[in-house]
């Protein structure tokens, strides 16, 4: 089935009918790869908008976090919060799965947050850092959903890129190959096939000529 | 997995409020810096980096993402930062080098 490009076709019957074969082939992958970039886009322009909507809600949520940080930088100082932060348990984890989609994996993420103690003694802080612990906390979903959607819109464009070439590969190197192929193996054995024939029509005229002659 | 912040002391304290594990970082180049190293670790599922230091990086970034599927990296609005528009349409542009 194989054509190696680059080296003449042998311009025999056998290999015109492999070589239509494939062309046929390459067609109809074509036509898949064509609906598939389809669906790609369509997706991804979905995606888009999904992403842009998931900013715009974890802004607010983002900004009152900050505040309450910056507030209680004000009335605890650096040292504190920074202190209280470290000792916090690193508990927060996600689980990343993956799913797919129209053949691409895109990543799934799942916040499994253990508990909500808040790690610190009511000592030397005030409400300004459990304000700030909360928010945080709080606006925590919104980030993760926000980077689920955007890491899936750089699968999917990759994906897409991929197709594309794919695509341009088989429009514009492939299918002109076995189509110019297909033409010199045709027009080869035409011209075979119109030598025989005056090749026969010659012998016979010869051999009638020897026929008449010695007939004489 | 983990989720690993960079960004600036207070970007990371904020996190690490939340209880996400933070990485300081001071410039782009160390931001990149790191974030190599975090790439290959199994155990981050994701990486959040505050935008102030991202900006200058984008393009390294998409590259990254691009390659590697794990872990995620998101960019974060860095505090005190403005409000602007994240152009989606822009980055695919990008990516997809047209």
């Amino acid at each position: 089935m194989s054509v190696s490009f680059g080296r003449k076709f042998l311009p025999t019957k056998i290999e015109l009918i492999r070589i239509k074969r494939s062309l046929s082939v390459a067609r109809s992958v074509y036509k898949i790869l064509e609906d598939k970039r389809e669906v790609l886009l369509k997706r991804l322009d979905e995606l888009i908008e999904q992403a842009g909507a998931a900013r715009e809600e974890l802004w607010g949520p983002l900004l009152d976090a900050y505040r309450a940080l910056f507030d209680s930088y004000l009335k605890l100082g650096s040292l504190t919060v920074e202190s209280v932060a470290a000792t916090i348990p690193k508990s927060t984890e996600v689980s990343l799965t993956l799913k797919r989609i129209i053949d691409v994996t895109v990543p799934a993420l799942q916040f499994n947050e253990k508990s909500l103690n808040l790690g610190y003694g009511f000592a030397d802080t005030n409400s300004a850092l459990d304000e700030a612990f909360f928010a945080m906390r709080r606006v925590l979903p919104a980030i993760l959903k926000a980077a689920e959607i955007e890491n899936s819109i750089f699968r999917l464009a990759s994906e897409l890129e991929r197709t594309q070439r794919l695509l341009n590969a088989l429009e514009f190197i492939i299918i002109p190959q076995y189509e110019e192929a297909v033409r010199s193996i045709t027009s080869t054995l035409d011209e075979r096939e119109r030598e025989d024939f005056v090749r026969l029509k010659k012998i016979k005229k010869v051999l009638e000529l020897r026929k008449s002659r010695s007939g004489v | 997995m983990k989720i690993v912040a960079l960004g600036s002391k207070v970007f990371v304290t904020g996190l690490r409020l939340a209880g996400i594990e933070g990485l300081k970082v001071d410039s782009s180049a160390e931001a990149l810096e790191t974030l190599s190293k975090l790439i290959k670790d199994k155990e981050v599922g994701l990486i959040l980096l505050s935008d102030d230091i991202s900006k200058s990086i984008r393009s390294k970034l998409n590259e990254i993402r691009s390659k590697y599927s794990t872990p995620l990296i998101y960019e974060v609005p860095a505090p005190g930062s403005k409000k602007e528009k994240f152009e989606y349409r822009d980055m695919l542009k990008q990516i997809l080098g047209v």
